[in-house]
């Protein structure tokens, strides 16, 4: 698939390669990420889509070397051209804190809410080998960057004294503190009301723009990605069904999934359609369906779909797996 | 057609094994909880299944005295030997499960309940009723379970009743302390509160609703509390407050087994004290486990 | 404030209706009025007071002040009787947001649905209170393996579907669905809107529909309020508020949600102008 042998120059910062990930054969019918291929560049922002139990946080999180109890691997998960997957705790502490950082959806769940967030970010510079003295200034200039007012009182508080948007703030420059050269931010903004994720997607950006940060960002709101990212990814049952870049993943969807979610997403223009459902639901981790997981929901599904697993086919910035894209079914 | 061959959930939870009813499924449940679980719950079958048939199961009257065969050593006779009154030792352990497990079943059996009504009283109808509840198990705390024994002894006299309700009063207020704090949690849940939307008595709720979707994890508690019972009844008798001394009974085993244990001869007082670790720490295992299932199944 | 239609015919008419937690101002002053078989939407963001309104109309919260009428009557602040219980409980019923808490672990679908029946209907038969449980799980979408399963054998659409057919087994003359469709993915959400809307044509019963999401909202309802911080800072049919808000609340909440030409750092710059209170 990629035929030219990558030299260190322009490796993606982040590739994972057929990546496959199962667990034990009694917790679950088919693997959790079945095939996944996925690359983000120095700089890039990449979304990764999909509904609940899509892979999407699984995919994310193979990236730090969390997996999932019991499971098993195959294909590699790279980060600057070092398989993740092959590292041992060590190595993956050295990953998690100089090149990859993580933005979770609860803020909450994120910081110790018994310590104050100055102790949360110092901690992590310390780690970062920081001295006692330079650390707290350090804490302070972060909480500045990320727009907190009264960075020096903020050190002092408790996580509890925080509103929703405001911690992930704090968590958002705690994982920046390193410089990392990838953050990974899994629903960051799922949790906040809607003119807060405004400001914290600007304040993502606008750092992210500023260190040269390469950013994968899941999310399984496809206007959000599309209005953030440079190119998408869509994820339904464990494998990727298109990818593009974000405006011609809008304008023209290649896979009837990703165009049936975008019809099924209430929209705000007033002379806008009612959404559409999807029929049918999404495929649990008991069910294993031959052939294009898709299938069962899909209007335009023919025979061969339920048998024949669509491969991922690649024509130019974009790739699709489905069998009768080629057909010009969507247009 | 097999009503689990397909299943219904789509997008939720993978079903686990366990998920399945039926016998099998349950067994299989058991053993996803880990060998020790599965470990605990047969010693205390076993245990359970000794006590009831100590009867046919005693190779010898548990208070037959043979003074000439005083302090035996364990032999194909009495297979763990003879106290001082060369009573078999064996015997005397059977038939000391009985007391040592109906002791604490009482205790955990009235203060299970006692506490799930105070609990749930308290923390379904708050204000003033929630805090007289409260205060009253607060002062209940107060008082140390063996303090409260030894009273309850010198007011009712020696024997199993007087420490077992003593017991009673001192674990009600730990059960009623959990099951206020999780029934208040509970009552917080949109189920229970969609329940009130639809205009259910607050009386059904809790007995049709709230009390059987908490009792697993006082069960659990409970479990642990018996083994607690076990080993304070145990200490009580030993101390001889508690089940008097012809009588066999663990604890009274024990404190017999002290003069034997000057004269270097061990089992007298070992083969019970041994009993009652297996047993209490068994229970503990037990309820841990069932914690684990409450924490699993809440996901 | 009042929207379309008029206090007398109104199914739903609340005025004044405070509530306070400490010294914070939960709900301050929230009117609005329902028609009969109408949609009224309430949005707001978290802390608006959305939900402790609603919570408000079914007795789960008490109100410090203000009226609540249904078909013109007082609602009584404590019901005092079993019959005023249930009668209550006829006029409002409401369906939760979290479809994963609001069904009890231990009841299979069937059941739920059926004990609503026996409460607010005694004098059916069993044979017919069967035949309206499955009327009832039909209309939602739910066959007969479903309600014989437990709710832990459901996906959140499924449940939710559940908690819908529950809600109308009272035969309500409002419901009310608290952030009914938020937790749900959204191809699940858009099947669940289409029963929603099909339900009310059918039933005739009145929504009051609270939710965060303003292109939700667009489709789902007639008239919407707009709370902020406990107050109400606009009102008006849907589709007005929408093109056209007055207040610039309102106005940044629409800009707010994504997609194309999304800027979020105007948001952000116009947040900071409206000051409003964080952290």
């Amino acid at each position: 698939m990629f035929e030219k042998t990558v030299t260190s120059g322009d490796a993606p910062l982040l590739d994972i390669e057929g990546l496959t990930l199962r667990l034990p054969d009694h917790a679950a019918a088919r693997p959790i990420l079945d095939g996944v291929s996925l690359r983000v560049g120095r700089g890039e922002t990449v979304g990764l889509v999909g509904e609940s139990g899509s892979g999407k946080s699984v995919a994310c999180r193979t990236v730090l070397g969390l997996l999932p109890q019991g499971s098993r691997t195959e294909g590699a998960v790279r980060v600057a051209e070092t398989d993740v997957l092959g590292l041992g705790p060590a190595g993956l502490r050295g990953i998690r804190r100089r090149q990859v950082a993580m933005v979770f959806q609860d803020p909450r769940a994120s910081v110790n809410p018994m310590r104050r967030v100055g102790d949360f970010l110092t901690e992590g510079l310390r780690l970062l080998g920081m001295s006692k003295k330079q650390a707290p200034a350090r804490a302070e200039e972060l909480l500045a960057e990320v727009g907190i007012r009264d960075p020096r009182g903020a050190l002092r508080r408790f996580p509890h004294q925080f509103s929703g948007g405001m911690l992930q703030r704090v968590v958002i420059a705690a994982a920046l503190a390193g410089n990392p050269a990838l953050l990974l931010a899994d629903e960051p903004t799922t949790a906040l009301d809607v003119t807060t994720q405004a400001e914290v997607v600007g304040i993502l950006r606008r750092l992210q723009v500023r260190h040269g940060t390469g950013m994968l960002f899941v999310t399984h709101d496809l206007e959000l990605a599309a209005a953030i990212c440079d190119r998408i990814y869509v994820m339904y049952a464990g494998r990727i069904v298109e990818s593009q870049p974000a405006a011609a993943l809008f304008e023209h969807p290649r896979h009837p999934y990703t165009a049936g979610l975008l019809a099924s997403t209430p929209r705000l223009e007033a002379d806008s359609e009612p959404p559409r459902a999807i029929p049918g639901r999404p495929v649990s981790l008991a069910e294993a369906p031959e052939g294009c997981a898709f299938a069962e929901r899909c209007a335009f599904a023919v025979e061969r779909c339920r048998t024949e697993v669509p491969a991922l086919v690649h024509d130019g910035p974009a790739a699709v797996a489905c069998l009768r894209a080629e057909e010009g079914i969507l247009t | 057609m097999t009503a689990s061959a397909t299943p219904l959930v789509p997008g939720g939870a993978p079903r686990l094994p366990g998920a399945r009813r039926g016998a099998p499924g349950r067994i299989r449940t058991l053993a996803a909880q880990g060998p020790l679980f599965t470990a605990a719950v047969v010693v205390l079958a076993l245990l359970v299944l000794l006590a009831v048939f100590a009867p046919l199961l005693a190779p010898y009257d548990p208070n037959a005295i043979n003074l000439k065969n005083s302090l035996a050593g364990s032999g194909p006779d009495h297979w763990l030997g003879t106290d001082q009154s060369g009573r078999d030792i064996l015997s005397r352990l059977l038939y000391g499960a009985r007391t040592g497990l109906l002791g604490p079943l009482a205790v955990v059996g009235v203060s299970t309940v006692l506490g799930i009504v105070m609990g749930v009283v308290a923390a379904w109808r708050g204000g003033w009723v929630d805090s007289l509840l409260s205060r009253s198990m607060d002062l209940l705390f107060a008082f140390p379970a063996m303090l409260l024994a030894i009273l309850c002894v010198a007011v009712f006299g020696t024997g199993l009743t007087a420490p077992v309700i003593a017991m009673m009063v001192a674990y009600t207020p730990y059960v009623g302390r959990l099951v206020r704090a999780i029934a208040r949690q509970e009552k917080s849940r949109p189920y229970i509160e969609s329940y009130r939307v639809q205009g259910w008595s607050g009386w059904s709720i809790c007995v049709r609703h709230l009390i059987p979707n908490i009792t697993p994890t006082v069960l659990a508690q409970s479990a642990i509390n018996f083994g607690y019972a076990l080993m304070e009844l145990a200490g009580l008798s030993f101390l001889g407050f508690g089940v008097q001394a012809p009588t066999a009974d663990w604890g009274v085993m024990v404190s017999e087994g002290q003069g034997p244990l000057l004269k270097d001869v061990m089992l007298p007082a070992l083969a019970p004290a041994t009993a009652i670790v297996i047993a209490v720490v068994a229970f503990g295992i037990v309820g841990e486990g069932l914690a684990d299932r409450v924490a699993k199944r809440e996901r | 404030m009042s929207t379309t239609a008029d206090a007398a015919e109104a199914v739903l008419r609340v005025r004044g209706l405070c509530r306070t937690f400490g010294d914070h101002k939960a709900v301050d002053d929230v009117a609005f009025t329902l028609a009969p078989g109408g949609s009224l939407g309430i949005v707001g963001e978290s802390g608006s007071g959305k939900t402790t309104t609603a919570r408000m109309l079914v007795d789960l919260e008490t109100p410090d002040a203000g009226s609540i009428t249904v078909r013109g009557r007082e609602r009584a602040r404590r019901p005092r009787s079993r019959t005023e219980r249930l009668a209550r409980a006829r006029e409002i019923q409401m369906v939760f947001q979290d479809p994963y808490l609001s069904l009890d672990p231990r009841v299979a679908v069937r059941d739920c649905v059926d004990e609503v029946l026996r409460l607010h209907a005694p004098d059916l038969g069993k044979q017919r209170r069967a035949a309206r449980v499955a009327e009832l799980l039909d209309q939602v979408g739910l066959g007969t393996r479903e309600a014989g399963a437990l709710p832990r054998r459901l996906s959140g659409g499924q449940r939710q579907r559940v908690a819908i057919a529950r809600a109308l087994a009272a035969s309500p003359q409002v419901l009310i669905l608290d952030e009914a469709v938020a937790a749900l993915d959204v191809s699940i959400q858009a099947q669940i809107l289409d029963l929603l809307v099909r339900v009310r044509r059918e039933e005739g019963v009145a929504y009051l529909f609270v939710s965060h999401d303003l292109a939700v909202i667009r489709h789902i309802t007639d008239d919407v309020v707009v709370l902020r911080s406990g107050r109400v800072v606009e009102s008006g049919r849907t589709a007005d508020v929408l093109a056209a808000p007055q207040h610039p609340y309102t106005r940044l909440l629409i800009d707010s949600v994504p997609r194309a030409g999304w800027d979020p750092e105007r948001i952000a710059e116009n947040r900071k102008a409206l000051a409003a209170p964080d952290a």
